[in-house]
């Protein structure tokens, strides 16, 4: 009797095991594929495409990395980045330089639902499908030999496909080694703090603030699988390239989008501020973050007279 | 009580209604009390009054009647009365009074023809100067009434126009290349934003 009682206790622990701690065991298997990813060295072309509210953009890109730099050339231009600097090359401005910054694990709600082997560029891969919320989030197609990503799927909230990116040829053995120029060609970024945009939001963690280009304050949210910026400018109205920009509307506020084939960009102003947001994360995160972030200025008639009258 | 003579002559007659009213003062007893062993009308007057007094003691309590009393008669009432505004008990005082009283009901009489004398009168219109400082008052307060809410309603519209009208500061003309260049750098220390390499701000519109 006592011994059925032990077996009973010891089935009931299992399965408590793998109910509560495989799915966290899953997410680190995701952090660790995204890090060997990171620390890959190939080269190739890679097009890219991203679909947003209808409109989609498609681009193909020449990526090159190694030793954790990576050089990306597109539309004519070539930048090379990584360690926390980034810089044209050729080009006569300074390049960018961050003084410090810090890092987020991946967040809970991102579960592996399942890993698989497939062969793709005559490379063998494997295959994470990973869910949030019991829902496909993202695929991601990983070489086995290189930890290279061959190739993304991001889902929206509704399952329509997001972004898609594939490389279209690829090199485990990189042609050219790029290497960030060094010191003093770049213009160095400091830290600092903001009591305007908040800690987290939507899931998101604001990792690092910095002061941003024109007296902006920059700030980065990451949840450990998307991230995006936003830039804090003084003044109210459209600019830039954002006056040919999509309007969308989010709760009672009015912002302007931009899509390019990798991100989003986004521009509200409100209370005597403008806010640029860009970033890779899935149009239902955009629309939380969106909602949570300082407001728009609404376009509706009361919106106006309260944000004129009190700010 | 005031003091009454017993007796023509006697300088101390008014003595004995004070002694019998004890109201002697100090020393008058003596005088009396000699007085009265010589004075044989003071004697008779002592004893008569004396006797009245008894007398009188006997009687019985007797409430005098309030029309009999002084300053009873009802007076201003005579006007609230013929006004109808007399509750039940002055109303009853009133009438009980006329009945007897001969002068409240001759004043009521001329009271009311007084009244009727009145509303016959001619409608008067009020002197043109009392007009026109009515009027001026009037307006003078609808004025004032007026400025204070057109006061309100601008300061209000005032506020609603500012907000609405007046542009907020403008943003300086934003190029979004070094945003672009510190995202990057940013980026370039991330997990995973390397999968997908973001494609530079050239391509944007």
């Amino acid at each position: 009797m006592t011994r059925i009682r032990r077996l009973m206790a010891l089935g009931a622990a299992s399965l408590a095991l793998m109910l509560f701690v495989a799915p966290a065991a899953h997410a680190a298997d995701l952090e660790d594929y995204l890090a060997d990813a990171a620390d890959a060295s190939y080269a190739g072309e890679q097009a890219t495409w991203c679909n947003f509210e209808g409109q989609t953009k498609f681009a193909v890109v020449s990526v090159e990395q190694a030793d954790s730099t990576m050089m990306i050339e597109s539309g004519g231009s070539s930048q090379v980045l990584g360690d926390g600097k980034v810089a044209g090359i050729g080009s006569t401005s300074n390049g960018v330089a961050l003084a410090d910054w810090s890092s987020v694990s991946l967040a809970d709600r991102y579960v592996t639902a399942s890993t698989k082997s497939e062969v793709r560029l005559g490379r063998n891969v494997t295959v994470v499908t990973v869910d949030e919320a019991g829902e496909v989030r993202a695929r991601f197609w990983f070489d086995s030999e290189t930890g290279t990503a061959l190739g993304s799927e991001v889902y929206d909230g509704e399952g329509g496909l997001f972004r898609l990116s594939w490389m279209l040829d690829f090199d485990a053995n990189p042609r050219q080694i790029y290497t960030l120029p060094g010191a003093p060609a770049y213009d160095l970024v400091v830290t600092a703090d903001t009591s305007v945009l908040p800690a987290s939001v939507a899931g998101y963690t604001r990792v690092d603030t910095y002061r941003g280009p024109n007296d902006s304050v920059h700030a980065f949210y990451s949840d450990g699988l998307f991230s995006f910026s936003v830039f804090s400018l003084d003044g109210e109205g459209v600019s830039g390239p954002f006056v040919d920009g999509e309007e969308m509307n989010v709760g009672s506020g009015s912002y302007r989008w931009i899509l390019t084939a990798s991100e989003l960009w986004v521009q509200w102003s409100g209370s005597g501020k403008t806010y640029v947001l860009v970033g890779d994360l899935p149009p239902d995160h955009l629309e939380s973050a969106l909602a949570e972030l300082p407001a728009a200025s609404g376009s509706s008639l009361l919106s106006r007279i309260w944000s004129g009258i009190f700010g | 009580m005031a003091r009454v003579k017993s007796s023509e002559g006697c300088e101390t007659a008014e003595l004995i209604t004070a002694y019998l009213d004890a109201e002697l003062r100090p020393g008058e007893l003596d005088v009396i009390v000699e007085h009265l062993s010589e004075c044989r009308v003071c004697i008779q007057e002592f004893h008569r009054l004396k006797e009245m007094r008894a007398a009188l003691r006997t009687l019985p309590y007797l409430e005098i009647p309030e029309r009999l009393l002084p300053d009873t008669h009802p007076g201003e009432q005579l006007s609230a009365y013929l006004d109808g505004q007399l509750d039940t008990a002055e109303h009853d005082f009133v009438i009980s009074h006329i009945d007897f009283c001969t002068d409240c009901r001759l004043e009521l009489h001329e009271l009311d023809s007084a009244r009727t004398a009145i509303r016959s009168l001619p409608g008067l219109e009020p002197p043109e100067f009392m007009t026109i400082q009515r009027e001026r008052v009037q307006k003078e307060r609808w004025s004032r009434r007026r400025v204070i809410a057109a006061a309100v309603g601008i300061a209000g519209v005032a506020a609603v126009g500012f907000s609405l009208l007046s542009p907020p500061r403008p943003v300086a003309d934003l190029d979004i290349n070094p945003l672009f260049d510190q995202h990057q750098a940013r980026l370039s220390v991330e997990y995973g934003s390397n999968v997908v390499p973001v494609v530079a701000p050239v391509e944007l519109p």
